[in-house]
C-alpha cells in the first residue's frame, strides 16, 4: 500500500503559473475534500483536481462545469461557506481558494450526479419561454403552485441566520479613477500618476494585470508580468495614487459619482477581528478612465452547454495563469485567430490539440502555420454541430458550413476531446458607461458594441473601446490617462510604452448559431435556447427588451455579459434587421452582483438610525423608564415601580397621572424644539410667522403661538417667551422641531431677507422638565434660589430667569397637562443634577416622575391639540382655536387659509368623544359615521385623532376627534369604526375639554 | 427657597459619561492604534452672529479686540489656537470655543452681535492618529485629502447620519462637534468605523 494516494491536482501542471506552489490549501467541494494552491481560484482549483461537473442548469437541470475565469462566469455557481456565512450564487470563478473554504453545487437534489429534476430536460420540448406563466397564471390556485415552480426553477438557498459581518462605507475624491488594471488601465495610472494628478485604481482581481497575468505575451522581450510588477512599483511610489484591488465599480451615477465594492476579507475563511467583510466606496472622481476589458462570448451549437466547453480565453488563462490543463485532448472552435492562439497555449501546456475548427473560410493571421506545424488538424469553414456525453464532454463533431453560414455542407468529423474551446469575439465591458445613458454603438469590426460618446467626464480605453491588440491597448491608455489629468490642468506627457510581440491577425467572421438540431444554449445561466429566441420572435416578442423579460435572457448572476450580444444578433437576423436596428438591453447599477449588507454599510439594528438622548436619559435608565421613540428621541414612556414589569403598564401610567392631578409630577421635557430668535424686528418676524399677534409680548412673559403652513393648513404650535428686549426664546412640539427651524430659515433667507433677525436651534443647549400638578408652586419654590413663585409675582404665561443652587434655570408658567404647572429650562449639563434636586425637593408632596403615556393622557383630557390633531390637514377652525387668527395682519399661510375648502362650515371639527357604553376603547384612528351598517361607500362625518384608553380621573375612557358640524352636535351619538381590527363602537360627542374646563387650576 | 449656597457649583455631566471608557478598543497594530480620540469637555461655545455685512465687519473687529483671534471672513476656516478657536459656520456667524475658565458670551457682550451659549448643546470629540483620514472617509462625503481639508479648514456635514461640524486642527487632528443628544449614538458609530485601525480612548 501506498502511503497516501495522489491522484489530486493531476490536471496541475508541473510548472509554471501564477501560484504558491509552497502554500497548499485544504478544501471541500461538495463535502469532498481537495488540495489547491494560495493564488487558485476554486474553478482552477476544482479543474486541477479534474472535478469537470460543477452544477446543474436553472431550469433543465442539465450538467454545467466551469465555463469562464471571471465575473461572466453563467455555469459554476456555488453554495460557499456553512452556518450563517452561507451563501449563494457566488462563482466559483471569482472565489480565491482559502485554507478550509467549503463550497457545495446548488439547484440540485439529492446530488450532483443524480440531480432527480434532471427530467424536466427529458421534459423540455413541453417546457418553452414563458411556460410557466402561460400554463399556470391565471388558473385557479396559482399562489398555490408558485411555490413547487419557484422551488424546482432556482438558484441556490440563502440562509435566514443574521449576517455576523461589518459591512462599512468609504467616501473618495480623486482627479483621475482608473477602472479596472489591466494593460489600458495601468498604462493610465502610470501617465496621470507621473503628472501628479490623484489617482485611484480600482482592479476588480486580487492584483493588477488583467489580460496579462492569463497570456503569454511579452512586453519588451520579456514576460508581460515584469513590466506589470515595474508599473505598480512605481505607482506605489506616487504619494497621491491609489490602487484598490479586490475592488470592482459596479456603478455610474450623476455627477461623476463611481460606486465600487471592495471585497476586503472575501478571501479569508472569515475575517480578521475588527476588519470589515466588504465596504462600499462612493467615489466622486473629476475624470474617469473605464479601461474595464472585454468579456469573450461563446459561439451558439447544439450541445454548446456539456462539463468540457469552456471559453477559450478561459481555457489559456487556466493553463497560463493557474498551471491547470482544462481537459486532456481538446478541440478549439473560433471564428477568429484567437483560436490558433488558445491551440498553441494549450499545447504548450500538454495538452493534446487535436482541431482548430474556423468557421472562418480564410484571412488567417500569422499563428495559423504555428498551428499547422504542430500537426494540428485545422479546419476552415467549419463548426461544430454537436457534442457527446453527459457529466462530461466525451467528443464532438465539427462539419463544413455553407458560405452564408445558414447549412452545414459537408459531412461531420467526429473528435475525441475532453475540452473544447470556443472564441466568439469579444464584448467590451460597456456597462459602466452604459449606466450613464448614452446608448452603445454597434460596431461590425468587432461584431459587438462599443461605449458611446460620453459623458464629457469618461473615456474609455483599450477592449472596453474595441482594442483588442496589447499595443493599442496600452496606447489608448496612457493617451486617456494623459488627457484626463491634462484637462485638470496637469502637466502630462505620454509615458514610454514597452513594444509588444503580437503576431498579425486577421479579422473575425460574425457566426451568431451554428445550424442544426439539438439544444444550442445562448445564455447558460437562464437557460435560454435558440428557439426560445425563435418562439419569443414568433410570438411577437421584438423588442429586445421584451425578449429578456419574456426569455429571462440576459438576467441572472452574470447579467447576460456571454448571451446578450448572440441574443439579440439572433432575433435581428429572426426580424431580418440589422444588429443595430434590433438594439441592446439597457444597463443598470449594480453591473455585477452587491451584497444587501454591503448597500447597508453598517446602518444596521441599533444604527439604522440615529438616536437621540435627552441629559436626563441615565437617571431615566436607572429609575425604571421604559423608553419609546419620538422622531429620534428616546423619551420614558411610563416609569415601573419596584417589582413591577410590563404587564403593569397600565398601573404605572394611571399611577402618574392620578400623582400629576393630586399632588405633583415632573416629566422631562427637553424633546421640545428650542429655537433662539433675536434682532431688532423679532417681533415682526413673531407677527408674520404666527396666526396670532405679538407685537404687545412684554419682557418676561410667554404666549402660545399657532403656526400654518404657506397653504393655511396649522404646521405647529407652542410657546414663545421674550426673554431680553430683542431677544425671544421660541418653543416647537418635539415632531416639528426640525422643520419649523427649516421654515424658518427659509423665510428669513429667501422672503424677508431685509428683517434684522437671525434665529438658531438651542434645543441640545437646555435641559427642560416640567414640574406639574397642584403642589408644584411649593416644589419650585423649594429649589429655586429666592425667586419669587407666587401667583401675583409669576403669573400663568410668566417667565424669570433665576438660578438653581447657584446655577443659571429659565422658570416658565406655562401648562400641556391642564395643571398648575411650570417648566424648568437649564444648561444640559447640568439638567440631571436639576431634575434630582427637584425630585429630592418634591419628596414631601409625593412627586413621581411621568412619561409620554400619562402626559398624553392629561393633554386628551384637556383637549390639548397635539400631533394626532396637527396631522397636516387641520385649520385653526378645525382645532377650535379660529378666534386666535388675527385678521388685522399679515402671516403665513393668512391668504390660503381663506380657501373656499378651508372655510366650508361644513368641515369636521374638533370635539371630545365618549363610548356610550363606557368601557369600549375608541382607537385612534377610527373612522366615524352615522350607521355601523350601512354599505360602503360609507359617508364619513370624521374620524378619532387621539384616545386616553385609560383615563384615572374619568369613569370612561376619552377620545377627542373631528366631526363635522363640531360642537353643534354636542349630545349626539355616532359610530367609530376600525374596520381593520373589526372594531365598532358608539360614542358620543362631547366637548373636547374633559377636565377643569374654566382653568381654574391653571390660574390658580 | 433653596437650601444649598451658590459657591460650589456642581461639576457639568458630559453627555458621554459613563460612556466613554478610556483604553484600547479595536484591533491591534504593532505600531500602536491608528486612532486616538477623547472628549474636549467642558468647553465654551458662543455663536456670535451679524445680520449684515457692516455688522459682520464690526463683529469681526470687535471680537478680535477682545479674544485677540479674528474670525475668518472666509467660509469653511477657522481661527485661532484654540483658547480661544473660532470656527466659520455661516454667513456672518461664527462659533467661538475655548475650554471653559470665564464666562464666554459675559465676556463678548460689548460686541455689537448677536450671542448665543450652545456651551451644552455639543459634545466635542478630538480624534486624531495616522489613519485619522480613513475614519473621516468612512463618515462623511467630503475631500479629506490633506491638500483639500487641512488644518484651519472646517466644515459642516453629515457624518454616519449625523449631523457634524469639524475642525481640522492639525494634519491629522480633528475636534468634531455632534449635538449633545447624539453624543452617544455617534461615538458608537465613530468607534465602530475606527475599529479595524484600533483606537486609543482617553
Amino acid at each position: 500500500m501506498f502511503p497516501f494516494r495522489s491522484p489530486e491536482q493531476s490536471y496541475r501542471l508541473p510548472e509554471g503559473g501564477d501560484i504558491d506552489r509552497l502554500a497548499p490549501l485544504a478544501f471541500r467541494f461538495d463535502d469532498r475534500r481537495y488540495i489547491g494552491y494560495q493564488g487558485d481560484t476554486l474553478a482552477s482549483a476544482l479543474l486541477a483536481n479534474g472535478v469537470r461537473l460543477v452544477g446543474r442548469s436553472f431550469k433543465y437541470h442539465r450538467p454545467r462545469g466551469v465555463y469562464s475565469a471571471g465575473p461572466e462566469e453563467p455555469n459554476a455557481l456555488v453554495e460557499l461557506r456553512g452556518g450563517d456565512r452561507h451563501e449563494p450564487n457566488t462563482r466559483a470563478t471569482t472565489i480565491e481558494l482559502h485554507a478550509g473554504l467549503e463550497a457545495w453545487s446548488q439547484n440540485r437534489w439529492p446530488n450532483l450526479l443524480l440531480d432527480i429534476m434532471q427530467v424536466t430536460n427529458l421534459a423540455s420540448p413541453l417546457l418553452p419561454a414563458g411556460f410557466y406563466y402561460k400554463t399556470f397564471m391565471g388558473m385557479p390556485g396559482w399562489r398555490f403552485y408558485e411555490r413547487f415552480i419557484r422551488k424546482a426553477a432556482g438558484l441556490g438557498k440563502p440562509t435566514s441566520a443574521p449576517d455576523p459581518d461589518r459591512y462599512d462605507r468609504m467616501h473618495a475624491f480623486c482627479d483621475v479613477l482608473v477602472v479596472g488594471a489591466g494593460p489600458a488601465g495601468l498604462a493610465a495610472a502610470l501617465a496621470a500618476g507621473r503628472s501628479g494628478a490623484r489617482v485611484l485604481v480600482l482592479e476588480e482581481g486580487d492584483a493588477p494585470g488583467g489580460r496579462l497575468r492569463a497570456e503569454r505575451e511579452a512586453l519588451d522581450g520579456v514576460p508581460a508580468r515584469d513590466w506589470v510588477d515595474r508599473v505598480v512599483a512605481e505607482l506605489g511610489q506616487l504619494p497621491d495614487v491609489t490602487i484598490l484591488t479586490r475592488t470592482t465599480g459596479f456603478g455610474y451615477y450623476d455627477g461623476t459619482v463611481i460606486a465600487a465594492l471592495e471585497r476586503i476579507s472575501d478571501h479569508l475563511s472569515e475575517p480578521d477581528p475588527f476588519s470589515v467583510r466588504q465596504r462600499l466606496w462612493h467615489i466622486r472622481a473629476s475624470r474617469v478612465v473605464l479601461a474595464t476589458g472585454a468579456v469573450e462570448r461563446p459561439l451558439v451549437f447544439a450541445g454548446n452547454d456539456r462539463p468540457g466547453v469552456m471559453l477559450a480565453g478561459a481555457a489559456r488563462t487556466y493553463v497560463n495563469r493557474f498551471a491547470v490543463r482544462p481537459g486532456n485532448r481538446a478541440a478549439v472552435f473560433a471564428n477568429s485567430d484567437d483560436g490558433y492562439r488558445t491551440a498553441l497555449d494549450l499545447a504548450g501546456a500538454g495538452v493534446e490539440v487535436r482541431a482548430v475548427i474556423d468557421c472562418r473560410a480564410g484571412g488567417h493571421g500569422a499563428l495559423r502555420g504555428r498551428v499547422e506545424e504542430l500537426g494540428i488538424d485545422c479546419l476552415d469553414g467549419a463548426a461544430v454541430t454537436a457534442t457527446h456525453g453527459y457529466l462530461a464532454l466525451t467528443g464532438i463533431e465539427a462539419a463544413r458550413l455553407s458560405s452564408d453560414g445558414r447549412s452545414i455542407a459537408g459531412s461531420p468529423r467526429h473528435y475525441s476531446v475532453d475540452l473544447l474551446a470556443v472564441s466568439g469575439g469579444w464584448s467590451p465591458n460597456i456597462h459602466l458607461q452604459g449606466h450613464t445613458g448614452t446608448p452603445p454603438v454597434y460596431d461590425p469590426g468587432i461584431a459587438g458594441f462599443l461605449p458611446g460618446a460620453g459623458p464629457d467626464a469618461a473615456v474609455s480605453a483599450g477592449a472596453a473601446a474595441g482594442a483588442f491588440s496589447l499595443a493599442e491597448c496600452l496606447r489608448q491608455g496612457g493617451q486617456a490617462g494623459c488627457d484626463a489629468a491634462g484637462m485638470l490642468g496637469f502637466r502630462c506627457t505620454m509615458p514610454e510604452l514597452p513594444a509588444t510581440d503580437e503576431p498579425p491577425v486577421g479579422a473575425l467572421r460574425p457566426l451568431w448559431r451554428v445550424p442544426g438540431n439539438g439544444k444550442g444554449f445562448v445564455d447558460l445561466q437562464d437557460d435560454v435556447t435558440v428557439a426560445d429566441i425563435e418562439l419569443a420572435h414568433r410570438e411577437g416578442y421584438r423588442s429586445v427588451e421584451h425578449l429578456k423579460r419574456y426569455t429571462t435572457l440576459g438576467m441572472g448572476t452574470d447579467q447576460g455579459r456571454t448571451s446578450n450580444v448572440n441574443g439579440l444578433a439572433i432575433m435581428a437576423e429572426e426580424r431580418g434587421v440589422g444588429i443595430p436596428e434590433a438594439g441592446i438591453t439597457r444597463f443598470r447599477p449594480p453591473a455585477v452582483p452587491v451584497a444587501i449588507g454591503a448597500l447597508a454599510a453598517g446602518d444596521v439594528g441599533q444604527h439604522f438610525a440615529p438616536k437621540r438622548r435627552t441629559p436626563i436619559h441615565d437617571w431615566h435608565e436607572a429609575n425604571g423608564a421604559v423608553f419609546d421613540h419620538a422622531g429620534l428621541w428616546l423619551r420614558p414612556q411610563y416609569y415601573l415601580g419596584p417589582g413591577e414589569d410590563q404587564n403593569d403598564m397600565d398601573r404605572a401610567i394611571a399611577r402618574e397621572v392620578t400623582t400629576t392631578r393630586s399632588a405633583v409630577g415632573l416629566v422631562d421635557v427637553s424633546t421640545l424644539g428650542k429655537i433662539d430668535i433675536q434682532g431688532s424686528d423679532a417681533a415682526e418676524f413673531l407677527n408674520r410667522v404666527y396666526v396670532n399677534g405679538w407685537k404687545t409680548l412684554p419682557v418676561g412673559r410667554a404666549r402660545y403661538g399657532l403656526m400654518q403652513r404657506e397653504d393655511g393648513i396649522v404646521f405647529d404650535d407652542g410657546t414663545t417667551s421674550r426673554v431680553g428686549e430683542l431677544s425671544y426664546f421660541m418653543t416647537t412640539t418635539t415632531a416639528n422641531a426640525g422643520p419649523v427651524m427649516s421654515h424658518l430659515e427659509e423665510l428669513l433667507q429667501i422672503h424677508w431677507r431685509d428683517l434684522d433677525v437671525a434665529v438658531a436651534s438651542v434645543t441640545e443647549h437646555w435641559g427642560a422638565m416640567a414640574l406639574a400638578g397642584p403642589r408644584s408652586r411649593e416644589v419650585l419654590a423649594r429649589v429655586v434660589d429666592g425667586l419669587d413663585v407666587s401667583n401675583e409675582a409669576l403669573p400663568f404665561m410668566g417667565v424669570r430667569d433665576t438660578t438653581v443652587s447657584g446655577l443659571h434655570a429659565r422658570v416658565f408658567r406655562i401648562s400641556f397637562s391642564g395643571e398648575l404647572a411650570y417648566e424648568i429650562a437649564v444648561p444640559a449639563d447640568y439638567a440631571q443634577f436639576v431634575w434630582e434636586r427637584v425630585v429630592d425637593a418634591g419628596e414631601s408632596a409625593g412627586l413621581i416622575p411621568y412619561g409620554t403615556e400619562a402626559m398624553g393622557i392629561m393633554r386628551i383630557e384637556k383637549g390639548h391639540a397635539a400631533g394626532g390633531e396637527l396631522d397636516g390637514r387641520t385649520t385653526a377652525d378645525d382645532l377650535g382655536m379660529g378666534r386666535m387668527v388675527s385678521s388685522r395682519k399679515f402671516h403665513v399661510g393668512h391668504a390660503m387659509s381663506r380657501r373656499e375648502g378651508l372655510t366650508d362650515p361644513n368641515r369636521a371639527m374638533l370635539v371630545g368623544l365618549v363610548p356610550v357604553d363606557s368601557v369600549s376603547r375608541p382607537r385612534a384612528g377610527s373612522i366615524l359615521v352615522a350607521d355601523p351598517a350601512a354599505q360602503p361607500p360609507v359617508d364619513k362625518l370624521g374620524h378619532v385623532s387621539s384616545s386616553a384608553w385609560l383615563s384615572p380621573n374619568l369613569p370612561h375612557p376619552v377620545a377627542i376627534g373631528f366631526v363635522r358640524g363640531g360642537k353643534d352636535r354636542i349630545g349626539d351619538t355616532v359610530w367609530a369604526m376600525f374596520p381593520m381590527k373589526n372594531e365598532t363602537i358608539e360614542v358620543r360627542i362631547v366637548d373636547p375639554v374633559f377636565y377643569d374646563p374654566d382653568g381654574e387650576k391653571l390660574h390658580g | 427657597m433653596a437650601d444649598q449656597g451658590a459657591d460650589v457649583l456642581p461639576a457639568r455631566r458630559s453627555a458621554l459619561e459613563g460612556v466613554l471608557q478610556p483604553g484600547p478598543f479595536g484591533a491591534g497594530d504593532f505600531r500602536g492604534p491608528g486612532l486616538a480620540l477623547r472628549e474636549r469637555h467642558p468647553l465654551s461655545l458662543v455663536e456670535i452672529e451679524a445680520t449684515s455685512r457692516s455688522g459682520a465687519a464690526q463683529l469681526c473687529e470687535q471680537t478680535s479686540g477682545i479674544l485677540g483671534v479674528s474670525p475668518s471672513e472666509r467660509a469653511n476656516v477657522a481661527t485661532g489656537s484654540g483658547r480661544p478657536r473660532i470656527i466659520w459656520t455661516g454667513r456672518w456667524r461664527w462659533l467661538v470655543v475655548e475650554p471653559e475658565w470665564r464666562d464666554l458670551s459675559a465676556a463678548l457682550a460689548p460686541t455689537a452681535g448677536i450671542r448665543r451659549d450652545l456651551s451644552h448643546g455639543r459634545t466635542v470629540l478630538r480624534i486624531s492618529g495616522r489613519r485619522v483620514r480613513q475614519v473621516l472617509m468612512k463618515g462623511a462625503p467630503i475631500d479629506w485629502h490633506p491638500g483639500a481639508f487641512g488644518p484651519g479648514a472646517c466644515a459642516q456635514t453629515l457624518m454616519f447620519h449625523h449631523s457634524v461640524l469639524v475642525d481640522c486642527r492639525e494634519t491629522d487632528r480633528f475636534d468634531l462637534f455632534v449635538a449633545r443628544g447624539f453624543a452617544r449614538d455617534f461615538l458608537e458609530r465613530l468607534l465602530d468605523a475606527g475599529a479595524e485601525y484600533g483606537w486609543s480612548l482617553s
